[in-house]
């Protein structure tokens, strides 16, 4: 009897707690853009002290003020539910999804270690001052992070890459996000695992936020057959369907302001078939022959 | 590997970043407390009350008001300072108090920019007005909002 009365003054409390961090954040939204007016009349006041206070107007800007209104802003206009694409941290579309795997997570990490991928760090204070330094000095960061990418509303699972030329600033780098369980991709098709690979060229400035950060190649299909092709190499056995036109944005730009570009296919690896480190082969499933090359399979639309 | 259980439960740097700001107003504060402290006799001398000058004629007088308002003052202090560790143990009323004490303080501010013309600068209030602004956007994040209510979440559920 107690539990029937209390629940809808707790729902209550808790919408009315959102109205007021909703009202908090919007607020604080306001409040960093006046700061930044602010110290830009701050700024015109003073001679040399001007270089110092045009960087802490940039970090200001770059770090609070425009990400806090693309998350007021993108809240508002960019759906939450699955379009393909993930999200950066401040709403704005990001990296396109253009890749799935069917397997377990163990059989994944078995098939992008074979293929000569390596796991990037988390992002933590010391590994984020890592890849600063070691991309002004120009030295490799086999495990440089990568920056969080949201998918189902939450960060990547993990994340894998390559280094070229041992420049942390150029990278191919693939993010991997576990689907919901009984969660279908449009059409049907069943998945166990998304990704978004996309290849980092340079170091620059987002167009959205002004922030540093990695640029990405337009041709993004490059990247995706690049993925795919490691793996087949390594693991010749895996299966490959791929679905033609899964995407119909074929061009757009992801949350750093990059240009990309897209044929629109989505090919789904099949990693069910890796037999795992304590696994024989018998158990590996489906009856096929360890080692023999797997099919590609093409999946069409209606015409 | 799936759910975000065990990172709800992490302390977001935003979080830490607004109680470290706090605590820099609390400092500041204190900092202010004993410049007045070290140099009684000349704050106590510039004491006005009901409109008169009571430094120089009254020295007991005035010494028990700055007494008084620095005791006021201090309590205030102590009472932020309590505050901001609420709020990094992560108890959503105080963030919520906290974000309120900011915005009330930024709004007034905005209103003595706007309306009374008020400079607000380096030499006046500008590293004040920086931090309140500050406070309240590391507060307001999604992530300290979101650990203040899996931390209040957690709290009920035990």
């Amino acid at each position: 009897m107690p539990e029937t009365t209390a629940r809808p003054s707790v729902r209550r409390r808790v919408s009315f707690g959102a109205v007021l961090d909703s009202f908090f954040f919007v607020l604080a939204g306001f409040a960093s853009v006046w700061l930044a007016v602010l110290l830009a009349t701050e700024s015109l006041g003073l001679g040399w002290g001007l270089i110092w206070f045009a960087v802490l107007f940039w970090a200001l800007l770059a770090y609070l003020v425009l990400p806090r209104l693309h998350r007021i802003l993108t809240r508002l206009y960019v759906p939450d539910y699955f379009i393909g694409r993930t999200r950066t941290s401040d709403g704005l579309l990001g990296d396109p999804v253009n890749l799935a795997l069917n397997g377990s997570g163990e059989q994944v990490h078995a098939a992008l270690a074979a293929a000569g991928w390596t796991r990037a760090d988390d992002v933590t204070l010391a590994s984020s001052w890592r890849i600063v330094t070691s991309t002004v000095r120009r030295r490799s960061y086999l495990r440089a992070p990568v920056s969080p990418l949201l998918l189902f509303d939450r960060i990547q699972d993990f994340a894998y890459q390559q280094e070229v030329e041992n420049n942390p600033a150029k990278r191919h780098h693939v993010r991997f996000w576990r689907c919901p369980d009984g969660w279908m991709l449009p059409g049907g098709h069943r998945v166990d695992w998304l990704a978004a690979g996309t290849f980092d060229r340079a170091v620059g400035l987002s167009l959205f936020t002004l922030q540093v950060t990695h640029k990405i190649d337009e041709h993004t299909d490059v990247e995706r057959d690049h993925i795919v092709a490691s793996i087949r190499q390594a693991v010749p056995q895996t299966r490959v369907v791929v679905i033609r036109d899964f995407a119909t944005g074929y061009h757009s730009r992801n949350g750093g302001g990059d240009t990309i570009q897209t044929d629109g296919d989505l090919p789904v690896i099949d990693v069910r078939g890796l037999v795992g480190p304590g696994e024989s082969a018998a158990g590996a499933g489906d009856g096929r022959v360890p080692g023999e090359p797997g099919a590609v399979t093409e999946v069409t639309g209606l015409s | 590997m799936t759910a975000g259980g065990p990172l709800l439960v992490k302390r977001p740097s935003s979080l830490v970043g607004g109680v470290v700001l706090m605590g820099v107003r609390v400092l500041t504060g204190a900092v202010a407390i004993l410049t007045v402290v070290l140099s009684w006799q000349s704050y106590a001398a510039t004491i006005v009350l009901g409109g008169e000058r009571i430094g120089r004629g009254d020295p007991q007088t005035a010494g028990l008001v700055l007494g008084w308002g620095l005791a006021v003052y201090g309590l205030y202090l102590a009472l932020y300072l309590g505050l901001a560790l609420l709020v990094l143990r992560g108890h959503n009323w105080s963030r919520v108090v906290a974000m309120s004490f900011a915005s009330l303080s930024i709004l007034i501010s905005f209103a003595d920019y706007s309306l009374n013309g008020a400079q607000i600068t380096l030499r006046t209030s500008l590293v004040s007005v920086t931090i309140d602004i500050l406070i309240l956007l590391a507060l307001s994040s999604a992530s300290a909002r979101h650990y203040a209510r899996a931390r209040g979440k957690a709290r009920a559920g035990r």
